[in-house]
């Protein structure tokens, strides 16, 4: 009698273990490339982006968020979930606290730390790169794979890339078009360059970016350049806390003050590598060939 | 007459260094245009190369002054306080001044009625607020103790340290990325009028202290020698004290808080020139000028390598923490001050 007993709880011991070292779900590549293991349904997010906010709302998954970073904005029904810190300072407590079953991350703008302690913790982490306009169609499709929602990740990168190339200039345009500068912040004059999303998405829609002569994403730029190089189209993003201070770049003898020429852009839809790129490109487009 | 003959022999050759570095300023830039043409041939310049030498002269004078201002300010806390390591950094000052204008950045403040004055107005009242704490704190029983003042300023810096944390966290990442390029103090091409208001802050400043040269020598010797040589101690020291914030306050204002030039620029002139006052503060003032505006044209210049234009700020530290540790070692076991 004894030993069935014995028998039983041994069974019964290996029958947790065997639960505890294989749950249910299945071991996935996310899209920044990391081996994670996926629960077979997801019903639970929190993002720590604003672009991985907008990614996954854009696949269908808005229902799901529990909780975002701090500045996520977009869409606007986003911003009454709960916000678990940002990019530099998120809450580990307040994250496990919403109870995710996956949280999503955008690998250029959260720490590997944050990532590496959720993981410890038992949650698995999505991670998106979002350097390129190809890493974002990747994105798209990855994020809807991971919440089961393939299928609308899919049609969200198809209708980003069809938005993409309504607007992509004729390889011969290419080095033609008018000399653009994306300006961040006037003071100090901090600028898109060559390694940004936005300067592709210049040179996508056939401008010039004038600071592909910097190999920084987001370099201060010399001032003394951005004279010479005399750009004829200036792009002044503008910020969640406001539009930045204008006097100083519209005293500037360039051709693009001369001509009217600078213009004021959503620096939410200009800057952010998620599903709006085709809105940023589009309007890019219409400030580039008026 | 000896010692008269020496001040102009010593402010003649700063004031040949300076009239150096200012040239080289002028002439050195990312824009290729040359200062020849521009000053015999101005009409013949294009206006991007007009544009590109106006605002490379503009920013040169706020660096120009911004350091004329700094050091000074820095060779007075140290008469009045004896120690070689007071500084309008380390006295908190700019800390004072970094967390009033860290908050005027943070909460977008430019847009209101000070407009792009907010900044600095909010920077020199953060100054003067801390500098008054340092002198309060250090006075024990109607005199001014030294070194209870100088630790008051160290916990002061600590304290403005994690202000100006706690406001960089709570702001969105755009306002926080202006606040860390403004508190590692910058300069850029000002409006004409701040350089005039900045100008005549140094003039009153620096005419104070050098009116006050002798009296600070004494004063830098002890409370008990100056008595003793008739110094009327709590005037000259209220003095000195305004001025220096006055100092400080209006460069961190215009600059942001740029570090050691209060130490180095003073410390390198007592070891070649000595510690009077009346030779040291004309030396540096135009050492200082020449500092600033030296570090600055690099930090322009290191565009050409980095892709990216650093703070002033940063190569004066790049700079001076080398500069300082040498001199340092060099005096070795001589009195450093």
């Amino acid at each position: 009698m004894k030993t069935i007993y014995l028998l039983a709880l041994v069974a019964g011991l290996a029958g947790c273990h065997a639960k505890r070292a294989a749950p249910a779900g299945r071991a996935w590549r996310d899209p920044a490339g990391r081996m994670i293991h996926l629960p077979s349904e997801v019903r639970r997010v929190v993002s720590l982006a604003p672009s991985t906010t907008e990614l996954l709302c854009a696949v269908g998954g808005c229902g799901l968020l529990v909780g975002v970073d701090r500045y996520s904005n977009y869409p606007p029904e986003v911003k009454k979930l709960p916000h678990v810190g940002a990019d530099i300072d998120p809450s580990l407590e307040k994250i496990l606290a919403l109870k995710p079953d996956v949280v999503l991350a955008a690998a250029t703008a959260n720490a590997e730390a944050t990532m590496t302690s959720l993981e410890r913790a038992g949650i698995p982490v999505v991670g998106c790169l979002d350097q390129r306009i190809d890493d974002v169609y990747a994105d798209l499709i990855g994020v809807g794979d991971a919440i089961g929602h393939r299928a609308d990740g899919e049609k969200a990168a198809a209708s980003l890339r069809a938005a993409l190339d309504g607007v992509k200039a004729a390889p011969g345009d290419a080095g033609v078009g008018a000399r653009v500068l994306v300006v961040v912040w006037p003071e100090p004059l901090v600028v898109a360059g060559r390694t940004s999303l936005v300067a592709e998405l210049v040179r996508w829609v056939g401008g010039v970016n004038i600071a592909d002569d910097s190999a920084r994403a987001f370099p201060t730029y010399s001032r003394e350049r951005m004279l010479e190089a005399a750009p004829e189209v200036l792009i002044v993003g503008t910020h969640a806390d406001g539009a930045p201070p204008m006097a100083a770049l519209q005293k500037l003898g360039i051709p693009a003050v001369r001509n009217h020429r600078v213009h004021l852009v959503d620096g939410d839809i200009l800057f952010r590598p998620g599903p709006r790129l085709g809105e940023a490109a589009t309007l890019l487009a219409k400030l580039l060939h008026p | 007459m000896g010692s008269l003959s020496r001040t102009l022999r010593v402010s003649a050759v700063s004031a040949l260094v300076l009239i150096g570095t200012l040239v080289a300023a002028l002439a050195l830039g990312v824009g290729r245009v040359s200062l020849w043409q521009a000053l015999w041939h101005s009409s013949s310049l294009s206006e991007s190369e007009s544009a590109i030498l106006a605002g490379r002269a503009a920013r040169v004078a706020l660096g120009a002054l911004v350091g004329a201002t700094l050091a000074p300010a820095g060779v007075a806390f140290q008469a009045m306080l004896r120690n070689p390591l007071a500084d309008p950094y380390v006295l908190g000052v700019s800390g004072g001044a970094a967390v009033t204008g860290t908050l005027a950045l943070v909460l977008g403040l430019g847009a209101g009625v000070l407009g792009t004055w907010t900044v600095p107005v909010w920077a020199f009242g953060g100054a003067v607020v801390a500098i008054l704490f340092v002198y309060s704190v250090g006075t024990v029983r109607g005199r001014l103790v030294p070194n209870v003042a100088l630790l008051a300023g160290v916990v002061l810096n600590v304290l403005t340290a994690a202000l100006v944390v706690l406001i960089r966290l709570v702001a969105t990442p755009q306002a926080a990325h202006r606040a860390l390029y403004w508190l590692t103090g910058t300069l850029r091409e000002p409006e004409g009028v701040q350089l005039w208001v900045l100008g005549a802050y140094g003039l009153v400043g620096v005419g104070i202290l050098i009116w006050l040269a002798v009296p600070l020598n004494a004063l830098a010797l002890g409370e008990e020698l100056a008595h003793s040589s008739g110094v009327s101690l709590e005037r000259t020291r209220r003095l000195v004290f305004l001025a220096a914030s006055l100092l400080t306050g209006a460069a961190v204002a215009f600059a942001g808080p740029i570090g050691f030039v209060g130490i180095v620029v003073p410390h390198a002139l007592r070891g070649i020139i000595g510690p009077d006052h009346r030779a040291l503060l004309p030396a540096t003032v135009l050492l200082g000028a020449a500092f600033i505006v030296a570090a600055d044209t690099l930090t322009r210049l290191a565009f050409l390598w980095l892709e990216t234009e650093p703070t002033v700020g940063v190569v004066t530290a790049l700079l001076g923490a080398p500069f300082f540790l040498v001199v340092l070692r060099r005096r070795g076991a001589e009195r450093v001050f």
